[in-house]
Parts: C-alpha cells; structure tokens; sequence
C-alpha cells in the first residue's frame, strides 16, 4: 500500500520541481486565483524584507501573515521551494493516514450496525466493502497532490498550503483521537487564518464519537469533555498567540492579520465572493454588509451539526467547502482540500443529481478565470463584470457541488435505514422527497 | 523605521546635519521659548562678547508687570555699545543667507541699511490710515529718496538694528489697555513701549528738551526728503526683483521675487499691526505655531534637462510642506487646520490634503531658516499633484503683496499671459531668519516667488528674441513706492566662449557677475528706484535681440537632473523607474531621493534595484514607511551616491489595488497622480565658487544655502506620473449586490432545505385545483380522470 503512495509522491514532486524552474512559476505566482493579499508569497518576501529594513512588517497593508510564519521563513526563506514541496506531501501523507483509519472505523460501525440489524434488508449494494474502500486513501492523496489547484497553489507558494497542512495534520489527530494534538492543532490552523474555528463541532463530536459519549445536552460527561476540550484549545490559542506576541513584541499582528481578514479591507480581486460585492458597496451599507457576509461561514455550523451529529467528518467536509466559499480571501489552494475529500464519499455518486455539469461548470471556470482576467486587465476589451460573472458561475458550481454531496449524503442515510426499494401504500414504486 | 547601513561620515552630514555650516551657526543663537512661555533667548556657543547680551531680563520679570521691558533692556551692557560696534564683533556669525540681516563686511551693515530708504519714507507721513493692510495708495504722492547716502546716516539710525531686534521681546508683554491710540498708527503701540526708555533718556535734559526734539526733526527733515524718520528703526522692508533668463531651448523664463522682511516675532503672537507683511499670513503664522511655510503652485514641468536648473523648483501641483514650532503639541490637526486655512486664501484645494498624501520626511526637508533642531516630527509635506493652477490662485497671491498689482514689478502679472505659458509656478515662503549678525532676534521673511516660461521659439517664427511687452504685454512704468529695492536682472551670460551674440536695450544700469548653482552668470541689471532710468523714457521695456542665430547645437546639461516614469503593462503590476543621471566629470556625491506614493499603488520594497554602471548599488540610508490603506501613504528616503559621470537607475514595483467605486475620481479612466519624487542634493560646482556678495546677487541664491564654495544645494523633482488602476463598473452597484446576495441566498436556501427537511416517501395526492378541474371536464368527456 505504501509503494503506490510514494509513486505518488514522487509523481508530484517531479511536476512541482519542474514548474518551479519553468518560467511559468512567475506567472502563475502572479496569479489571483491563487495568491491571495492574505497568502501571497510576494507578500512575505516583502514582511521579511521590511523586517530587514527594521520596519514592522504589520505597519503597512502588505503584510497579513502570522508572526509565526514570518519566524518560519526568516530560516528557511533559501529553502522556500522545498518547504512547500514538503508541506504539501506531508499534507497529503496526513489525508491518507486520516483516511485510511476513517475507513476502518466507517468499516467497524458499518459492521456493528448490520450485527445489529439496523440496516434495511435491501441495502446490499450500499454497503460499503473493503474491497471499494481498499483505494480510498491513495485516492485522496493522488486527489490533493495532483490537483492542478495544489500544484499551482504550491508552485506560487501560496502559504494556502501551510495553512491546509495544519488542517490536514488537525484531522489525522482527531481521527485517530488524540484530543490534545487535535486542539493544538485545531488553534495553530485559527490561528493562520481565523476560519478553521469552525472545525472545532466536528472534532468535538468525532471525539465524542470516538469515547462513547453520548451527545445529550444533559449529560455530564458530554459537557465533561467539551469542557476538556474546549480548554485545551484556548490554551493552545493562548499559548500561540502569546508567542507571536514575545516574538514581535507587539499586538500589531491582531489587527493586522484578524482585522484585514475581517473586515476586507483589500478589494484586489479573487475567486471569492467579497471583492466585487464590497467594491460595489455603499460606504453607510458596507459594515452592515460585512458583517452579513462573514456570518456565512459560522452560521452553518450549529444546524450542520446538529443534523450530521452522526457523521462528524463528513460534516467537516462540508464545513471545509463552506470555508473555502465564504472565506473573505479565498483561493483555489482553500478549494483543492476539500476536492481532496471526494473519494470518501465516492460511495454518494449513485444518488448525486447533477455532478456532471457541476463539474463541467468547475473546469470550465478554472479556464476562464485566467482568460477573463487578461481581457479585462491587459487586453482592455472586457471589464470587471467579466471577471466578476465567472467567480460568481464558480461559486454556484462549489455551492451546488457541496449541497448536492449533502442531499446525496443524507438520501443514502434514508435509504440504508429505510430500504433502497421503496414502495407507496398502493405497493407502486415510490419517489422519494424532501418535506 | 530607520535603517542606516553604513554612510560615510560626509553621507551622516547630510542627513543629520542642516544643510550648511551657516546655518548651524545661527542655529546656535536662534531665539527659542523658555521653558516658562515667556520670551528668552539661548546662546551656546556664541564667544563670550555675545554671551553678556543675551540677558535680556524681559522673560524674567513677573507677568503681572506690564511694565515694557525695554528700560531693563536698555540697560544691559550690550546695548550701551554702539550698533556698529556690536555688529563687528559679531561677524563670526558670517554672512549667511539664512542670517539675513548679517551682512558680510563691518561696513556692511551700514550700506544695508542705507539699501532701505523706502521704509523710513513712508512711515514718516502716515498719519492716520491705521490699520489698513495695503498701504499702496497712501503713499503714492511720496517722492522718491533713492540713494542715501553714507553722509546721510543720522545718529538716530544708528540705534535702530538694536531697537529693532529687542523690540519683539518686549511687545510680547503687550497689554491690550496699552494699545490706545496713538499719534502714527503705523508705529505698533508695542514699539512706544519699547523705546519709552530711550525717549526717556532722551528727555533727561528736560521737559523742554522737547523744543529740542522738535528742532532735531527739522533739521532731519531739511537734510533730505525721507530722512526726517530715519531715526526709527526699520521695521519691514519689501524688495523686489525680476530675472529674466533666456533658456538654452529658446524660452523665456522670467522669476519674481518679492521679499518682505519684518523685524517683529509673529509667534509671540502680540502683534498686531500690520504693514507690508499680509495679516492674514501672519495671524497664521502665530495661530498655528508655523515655524516655517512653503507652499507652491505649479503648472507644467520644469524641464531641467533642458532649461537647466532652475532657480527655484517646484513640482506640478500642490506643494506644502510646514515645520511646526516645537510647542505645538498636535502638529497633526495643526497642519489640518493650516492646509484648510491656506485652501481658502489661496482659492487652492489644499484641503484635500490628509493623512493619505502627508507624509514626514526625515532627511530631504530642513528648515530653511532660523531653527532649534530638526526633529522632523513638527515637519508635514504634502504634495497634490492633481492640482490644476489658474487665475484664481494667483489672484489671492497677488493680493499679498504690498503694492498689489498697481506698481512695482508686480504690474507684470497679468493672469491671461501668466498663462499662456509652458510653465507656470508661484511660491510663498515664510521662515524666521536672523535679524542680523549677532542672531539674537528673528526676523520673518515672506518671499513670494513666482517663475514663468514662455515659449518664443514656436511663438515668434523661430525667432528668440523678446521683450518685456511681448511677454507680458505690459511694460514698467514705475516702482512700488513701498519697494526698498526694486531690480530687474537680465542674464546674459555667454553661453560659449565667443563674443556675446546677444544685446539688450535699454542699456542696463549696471553689468553684475555672479556664480548660481556652480554657473558662472553675468547679468545686466535693471535698478528701478536708479532716477536715471526712468528718465529717457517714461517706462521700461527689456529687450534682448540675438545677433545672429545661436546654434543650439551645444546645450548645456545641469550636472544633476534626472527622469522618472511607469514601466510595465496591464493593470496588475507596474514599475517605478527612476533615472538619475550625474553628469559631472569627476566628481560623486549623494543625493536623497524622496519617494511618496499614495496607498492605492501597493509598493513591494524587497522589488527595489539601484543600478549605476551596471553594478548595484547599495543605499548608504533608507527610511521606508510603508502604507497603510486608505489611511497613509508610502514613504521612501534613500541616500544614495552618485559615481561621477553615471546614471543610476531606481526601480521599484507595485501593485494596483482596486478601489472602492466611490474612491474614484468622477473620470477615473484618466488614471491617478502620483507625486514628483524628491530629489534633494549638493552637488559639486564644476566652477569653483567664491564667497560672493549675496546682497547684490539676484534674489534665490539666498533661499537655499550653499555650504562652501565647492558645491550648492539642489532640490528637483521628477515627472509626476499618471498611472491607470484597474475600475469596477460604476453603473453596476444594484446589478452587483443582487446578483451576489442571490448566490449567498442560493448557498442558504439549498442548506435551508437540507438541513430543515427529512426525506419522505411522496404520497399520492389529491391533486391541485387544475387537476381536480380538468378530471370534472374528463368525466363530462367519459374519458379516464388523471
């Protein structure tokens, strides 16, 4: 099992150290889709170079980066190709460990549940077999290195990826159900980029899961736990964020890192919904606006996790796209981790409604995305609306991806319990609907 | 903020030190706040013959005495010595441009005073216009009293320089129930104090020593007309001057000077009276705690390469840039208040300046005049280079001088030629320099320049000749009365070694040769408070023809000029290309270069190259604030050195950032300014430069300082530039947040869905109303209900 994976590896090293010394690893570190103001890497070239200069990187509006990663790269920024490369193998080498001891679990509880009878009689062929779950794990690992969206996002050294490994390394801790490496981890990815709080219900209840907790509002050992959990991570945040502070020795960063995330106060344009909507904006409406905007990627998280209490990475999954649409800086790196979780569910594909299009309309805008930016930046001949068009059509694409993954998700659920033939009270096939 | 990797100790001078050794020598002796608000004066490092003079008890007295403290003055040692005396010993201090007032020579003293028999003219017989800013027309019936001469000195003058230079310590205890009127409104009440004590001696021989005053004045007043009050003291003094330069590319460019001095401190804020010094400047001045203004208001470019430096540069647009006195405690609304204040008197949008274009330099700007230290945080500098000049800034400029447009050299600017020009820039300048030698009081200069350059190469059918008429369609016909001095200076230097190929007519009052900016210049000198000028004819009009066609094949080209410009394509990324081109044979030297760009052209300092010779080259000095948006903008100094004969090349990148569509000008298409980088430099004279009389020569060299005979001061500016940001659709914001909030209401709805909803098996139905219709029209049909 471990030789295809280093095949892999070895495959996505090669394209990397290749693009890195053709002359498209400048234009591509040009790229919006790809750096974002939060993550370009000319932007910690130019935090470093500041900090050489005895300025403090967080003085201008340049520099957005954690104190952390300045520290990071004040030592490796002659190895920077390498780190990346490393950075993104390890990320993926994570996802297949993570995934690989998911499988067994998805396995186990698959088992228990027929044992117990749970299962419907007719729903053999939903069953998951070892057999099919065999390449899952490889599958999510050739899925993030070869993804063109990795390989760009490595290629421009996008600090995307770093923040992807810390997710990536977050999840293979709460799989295999280390609550402490989990929360220091779960804080490390806060604290790069501020979103990945969210992910703190699907680990809470996967580990939950994993101690037999049961999730009651009224048990002790419910909120026991939670406690414990929650208190590991603050401390971890707390203990982060007080580094970055005694290595600076300034707050500068908060602000400048949290607050630009926040507020959105760069309009260079992305893939993302904000920087159209807020150039566009009235100035008296703008915080209103803001405030609706940044509400989006928590204020799914209760209801998910409430209606996926069962299934906490797959609720992750679905918490991981939400980020990566309604993230205020959003690039293809944020996109290409969360592609990597679709061959877990490649057992969803029998019940997705319109993956064909959906992917058709992803590739597609992928392509016009550099087509529309030099018609509009270089060319002259189109205009902000082009560009604007096509992050909207992609934003549809991933939002119609994730809800249909989630509808197809939760039909599978009904038909396991219910049975894959159902049948009206007149003993006719029935269609199955969502009231 | 401040990195100093290694400057040479000449390369520390620069930077930290005022621009010249004069200047730090009047430095020592600038009249400073004690610590208790009161006048004093600080003296350390004077020789010990200033030392005793400095204690002037005025700071020390009680406040509630409102007693002038002239009579304490009056007895300090100092002051019983006689005037020229005191300004003999005093000459260390050297002839400075800055120490105005220090003239060179022990005589020198004298016939600078003698230079100003307007002043003692006009305030002889005004009697009753108080009050009154614009004294022109009072004194037009005045006869004119040039040439005093050194006969003609009175006693009483020679009292004067001191009177004068105590006088401001003492006004500044001026109570307002002193200020009764008086018998001449146009002698501040303040200045009857001060000299209470002297009358007061005078009248030591009695009540009718007052017949013997009386006697005194008559006797003046039939030695010569205009000498009857030369017993006061000089007060303000107005000198103009024009130079009319032909440039080397055929143009005309034609400076104005006016320059208005007063013996008064305007901080202490006591003063209240006005006369050749606007009021309007001078409450500014004291209100906002201004140690030093200089505002200009270009149109067009200085093409130095071409026209070769020019004597006073400015960049195109909008330029303020103010030190503030070091008792302001907020320089920052300070400076808010004196941009919205001077956008009103000069019809200018200075209120656009705001944090976004203020930035503090730390080693381009010095203090020009009189200052304590430079700590640059009581220094802003603004530049607006969007800024479009016309008749309605120079207007209110005009409307600042003494005479206003009606006599003097100022009936030249006439607005539709002023105009109708390839460059257009007017100046005002305000700083304290020393009152005279000894540096123990300030004084307050007001220049007001104004520099313009026609063009009569294409105008004229190729011909260059000119004339006063031709170019401003006017010609002089007599002189400010308030004027002190009032010349114009033709230069007509040789551009080559062979015989002058030039001739002007009239014949010039005198030929003058002077050495500016390391150029040998000759010019032909026009004095017209001389009778003998306006006696042949009833009014002035130079004109200069060239004798035969000047091959204009060899121009000279100023030892420092330099070009900037955008490179790159597209509306993503960009470069900032700087040429700085030392064209000197032999000789380096640095120069600070000052870079301001507005946020909204992201700039990525790690980007910047410096490239002389094909080599790199390292910046001795570097001070980079980067900007923050929408709130400052970026700042970059860098001290850089020159090889000799080279041309470093200065590249930096940038991103475009995409603003808000309200952030954009109505025609934002047309692209965003960015302001003349900031060149500022001494470079050395090819020429070797002598200690010359700056009295005599023609107006600018004064402003800026030159160090020593071996370099001048330089300060250019380089191309704005105009560059284009990438713009949102401005008739989409409706269109745009529909369209948006739908995606995000597509995202919610479909989660709504999901999340909300079970799966249920679908049970047949009644059907809607269409149905149950359309199966009551079946069962009339007799066909099967659906």
């Amino acid at each position: 099992m471990a030789a295809p994976l280093v095949l892999v590896v070895l495959a996505a090293v090669t394209v990397r150290a290749a693009l890195y010394r053709s002359s498209l690893a400048a234009f591509i570190a040009e790229r919006v889709e790809v750096a974002s103001p939060l993550n370009a890497w000319k932007r910690v070239v130019e935090g470093l170079a500041l900090l050489d200069l005895g300025v403090s990187p967080y003085s201008g509006a340049i520099f957005h980066e954690t104190p952390l990663i300045i520290y990071l790269f004040h030592f490796l920024i002659e190895y920077a190709e390498l780190v990346f490369m490393i950075t993104d193998v390890l990320t993926a080498v994570a996802l297949y460990l993570a995934i690989q001891d998911f499988n067994k679990v998805v396995f186990k509880k698959q088992k228990l549940l027929i044992e117990l009878d749970k299962y419907a009689p007719d729903v053999a062929e939903l069953i998951q077999t070892p057999m099919e779950m065999h390449y899952i794990p490889l599958k999510v690992a050739l899925f993030y290195l070869l993804n063109p969206y990795t390989v760009m996002s490595c290629v421009a050294k996008s600090t995307c990826a770093i923040n992807n490994s810390v997710i990536a390394f977050f999840i293979l801790a709460t799989i295999k159900g280390s609550a402490f490496l989990s929360a220091v981890f779960l804080a490390l990815a806060t604290y790069q980029s501020l979103y990945p709080l969210t992910l703190f219900a699907p680990a809470l209840l996967y580990l939950l899961q994993r101690q037999f907790i049961p999730i009651k509002l009224k048990s002790k050992s419910f909120w026991l736990y939670t406690m414990q959990y929650a208190s590991l991570y603050l401390c971890s945040l707390v203990v982060i964020i007080c580094l970055s502070f005694f290595l600076l020795n300034s707050w500068d960063f908060i602000p400048s890192v949290y607050g630009f995330i926040l507020s959105v106060p760069d309009l260079t344009p992305n893939i993302g919904l904000f920087w159209y909507f807020f150039a566009e904006m009235f100035e008296h409406f703008s915080l209103f606006f803001v405030c609706v905007f940044q509400i989006n990627v928590f204020f799914y998280t209760i209801p998910l996790a409430i209606k996926l209490k069962e299934h906490p990475v797959f609720f992750m999954f679905v918490q991981l796209a939400i980020i990566s649409i309604f993230k205020s800086y959003p690039t293809v790196g944020d996109v290409a981790l969360y592609i990597a979780f679709l061959p877990v569910w490649s057992h969803l594909y029998r019940f997705l409604r319109n993956i064909f299009i959906l992917s058709c309309v992803l590739i597609f805008c992928s392509f016009l995305f550099p087509v529309l930016w030099h018609l509009w930046i270089y060319a002259g001949s189109a205009n902000s609306n082009f560009y604007y068009a096509i992050t909207l059509t992609f934003n549809i694409g991933q939002i119609l991806l994730i809800s249909d993954y989630f509808y197809a998700f939760l039909r599978r659920e009904y038909y396991l319990t219910h049975g894959l033939h159902l049948t009206r009270q007149d003993g006719t096939e029935a269609m199955l609907v969502l009231k | 903020m401040i990195t100093m990797l290694k400057p040479s100790p000449g390369e520390q001078e620069m930077l930290w030190a005022p621009w010249d050794s004069h200047h730090r020598r009047c430095l020592a002796a600038a009249a400073v706040p004690s610590p208790r608000g009161g006048p004093g004066l600080a003296v350390w490092e004077l020789p010990g013959v200033l030392q005793r003079r400095q204690a002037l008890p005025c700071g020390e007295q009680p406040r509630e005495s409102r007693r002038p403290r002239r009579s304490g003055a009056a007895k300090s040692p100092g002051d019983r010595r006689s005037p020229r005396s005191v300004l003999g010993t005093a000459r260390p201090a050297g002839n400075h441009p800055n120490c105005d007032g220090a003239r060179a020579s022990p005589a020198a003293p004298i016939s600078a005073w003698q230079k100003e028999p307007s002043e003692s003219r006009s305030s002889a017989s005004h009697t009753t216009r108080a009050g009154r800013d614009h004294p022109c027309g009072s004194v037009t019936a005045l006869p004119l009293a040039p040439g005093l001469g050194p006969a003609q000195a009175q006693p009483g003058w020679l009292f004067s320089p001191r009177g004068s230079r105590l006088a401001p310590f003492c006004s500044s205890r001026d109570s307002p129930a002193a200020r009764a009127p008086t018998a001449s409104p146009w002698r501040p009440r303040k200045r009857r104090h001060c000299w209470r004590g002297r009358k007061r001696k005078r009248r030591g021989a009695g009540r009718g020593g007052m017949a013997a005053a009386v006697l005194l004045l008559l006797l003046a007043a039939a030695a010569g007309p205009g000498r009857a009050d030369a017993g006061r003291e000089r007060r303000d003094a107005l000198r103009e001057e024009l130079l009319l330069s032909p440039l080397p590319t055929g143009d005309v460019a034609a400076t104005f000077q006016f320059r208005t001095r007063w013996d008064a401190d305007l901080q202490r804020g006591a003063v209240s009276h006005y006369r050749l010094f606007p009021k309007a400047l001078g409450r500014l001045v004291a209100a906002l705690g201004v140690r030093e203004l200089h505002l200009a208001l270009t149109q067009g470019f200085w093409r130095t390469r071409y026209w070769g430096q020019p004597p006073l540069q400015a960049p195109a647009g909008a330029e303020l840039w103010v030190w503030f006195q070091p008792t302001v405690t907020d320089v920052d609304k300070a400076w808010k208040e004196l941009s919205n204040i001077l956008s009103g008197i000069f019809c200018a949008s200075l209120n656009f300046i705001d944090s976004t274009n203020t930035v503090i330099p730390t080693a381009s700007f010095k203090p020009l005049g009189l200052a304590n230290g430079t700590d640059h945080h009581l220094l802003r500098y603004a530049v607006l280079p969007r800024e479009v000049v016309c008749t309605e800034n120079l207007t209110p400029w005009k409307k600042l001088l003494p005479c206003g447009s009606k006599a003097g050299l100022a009936v030249l600017l006439k607005a539709e030629r002023l105009f109708h020009s390839s460059y257009h820039s007017q100046a005002v300048h305000i700083r304290p320099i020393c009152r005279d030698a000894s540096c123990l009081a300030v004084s307050w200069e007001l220049r007001q320049t104004l520099t313009v350059v026609f063009d009569f190469f294409s105008s004229g059918q190729g011909k260059k000749d000119w004339s006063l008429f031709k170019m401003f369609s006017r010609t002089l016909t007599d002189t400010c009365p308030l004027a002190s001095q009032s010349k114009v200076y033709v230069d007509i230097s040789p551009k080559n070694k062979e015989k002058e190929l030039l001739e002007v007519s009239p014949p010039p009052t005198s030929v003058h040769e002077a050495i500016v900016q390391g150029e040998k210049k000759t010019y032909a000198v026009y004095d017209l408070l001389s009778p003998l000028l306006f006696n042949t004819s009833r009014s002035l009009n130079v004109q200069l023809k060239w004798k035969r066609p000047q091959d204009s094949s060899e121009m000279p080209i100023p030892t420092l000029h330099a070009q900037r410009y955008v490179a790159g394509y597209g509306l993503q990324t960009g470069e900032i290309c700087t040429l700085i081109y030392n064209t000197h044979p032999y000789r380096a030297f640095p120069v600070i270069l000052l870079e301001t760009v507005p946020w909204y052209l992201r700039l990525y300092v790690h980007t910047l190259t410096i490239i002389t010779k094909g080599k790199e080259n390292k910046p001795s000095y570097i001070h980079y604030q980067p900007a923050q948006d929408r709130r400052r903008p970026h700042l970059l100094e860098m001290l850089i050195q020159l090889p000799a004969n080279s041309v470093t090349k200065i590249t930096i990148q940038f991103e475009r950032a995409l603003l808000k569509w309200t952030e954009y000008p109505p025609d934002p298409n047309h692209g965003f300014y960015v302001g003349s980088s900031v060149l500022s430099a001494l470079v050395p004279s090819v020429t070797a430069m002598k200690d010359m009389d700056v009295e005599q020569s023609p107006l600018f060299a004064s402003l800026f300082p030159s160090s020593d005979g071996s370099s001048y001061f330089v300060r250019l500016y380089t191309e704005p530039l105009l560059v284009n940001l990438p713009t949102p659709d401005f008739s989409m914001p409706y269109n745009v947040i529909c369209l948006t909030c739908t995606v995000v209401a597509v995202c919610y709805g479909s989660f709504y869905n999901l999340l909300t909803r079970t799966f249920h098996v679908e049970e047949p139905s009644r059907g809607g109303l269409a149905k149950r219709l359309a199966n009551v029209i079946r069962k009339f049909r007799g066909v099967p209900p659906l």
